[in-house]
């Protein structure tokens, strides 16, 4: 995976109870702030299947973390270069990539991070 | 620059009345504020409802006030930015919906109200005296920063009263 294309579909895996509402069926903002050395960590889900995408999260991500996983948040990778943030892949583990260039300021981060939960669907494990 | 004022006609949850009249007649209509500010604290939905935030909130720092507590590196949860969301809750006019209570990871904890799709404002404090928010409107955004000492600063209210009255 060198690039990703706007096309692809992205997943932000959740391990925290309090990152999205179940009556809403929605992940919250926070879900997509960047860690504190500034990027998101995302996985390209792009012509998996969904038990491959959870696999993908248990496997590399909940076990490697020592936290049960509890879902996930899936956007189009457009919506992310749609707000001038950039993807890179890393492959490692595969199919991984950051999102990173975010704002300095902590209030427009705020803001992309609606914007970009607004424009994802939530998973439930 | 913006300067936060007091909106008196916003009555939070735990008001203190401050008067610096010396006539019998401020005596006693300060003694008439008091006693409706305490009857509304008897209220016993508003008691119920600020008493769960507080709940909400402590749960929320309990869980999140060690490193890495969301998988993904994030800073803990201070005291300091504890006590801050306490006294933010207090200041919450009453009329408003209280927030859902969420940990950032940068160990701030968020605040947000959300009226519908792309109808949705959020703010955090992190224990430094200030205040984000951000906010979509429908097709309209707004972000920034505020002081936060003594009072909600009034943007934050117009902000709240856009969402949910407007």
């Amino acid at each position: 995976m060198d690039q990703i294309k706007p096309e692809e579909y992205l997943t932000r895996y959740i391990f925290h109870k309090g990152h999205f509402s179940i009556t809403q069926k929605r992940p919250k903002y926070v879900v997509f702030m960047p860690s504190p050395h500034g990027e998101t960590s995302v996985f390209c889900i792009s012509n998996l299947s969904d038990n491959e995408i959870w696999n993908i999260g248990d496997r590399e991500v909940a076990q490697k973390r020592g936290l049960p996983l509890l879902g996930r948040a899936d956007i189009l990778a457009f919506h992310v270069f749609n707000k001038n943030l950039k993807l890179i892949p890393d492959n490692c583990p595969p199919r991984h990539a950051n999102i990173v260039n975010w704002p300095t300021e902590k209030s427009e981060k705020k803001l992309i991070a609606i914007e970009l939960a607004e424009s994802s669907q939530l998973h439930l494990k | 620059m913006s300067v936060a004022v007091p909106c008196n006609e916003c009555p939070s949850y735990y008001t203190i009345l401050v008067n610096t009249g010396f006539s019998d007649d401020s005596k006693s209509l300060e003694k008439n504020l008091e006693r409706q500010i305490m009857e509304m604290r008897e209220l016993l939905t508003i008691e119920l409802r600020v008493g769960e935030a507080f709940e909400l909130l402590f749960d929320v720092y309990r869980e999140c006030s060690e490193t890495n507590w969301d998988g993904y590196s994030a800073s803990p949860i201070t005291w300091n930015t504890f006590r801050e969301a306490l006294q933010l809750i207090r200041l919450l006019p009453s009329f408003f919906p209280l927030p859902e209570i969420l940990a950032e990871p940068d160990g701030s904890i968020g605040f947000e109200w959300r009226k519908g799709q792309r109808l949705i404002f959020v703010i955090s404090v992190e224990g430094k005296h200030k205040i984000n928010y951000a906010g979509i409107f429908g097709s309209n955004k707004v972000h920034g920063s505020e002081y936060f000492g003594e009072m909600l600063p009034s943007v934050i209210i117009e902000n709240l009263r856009r969402l949910f009255y407007r």
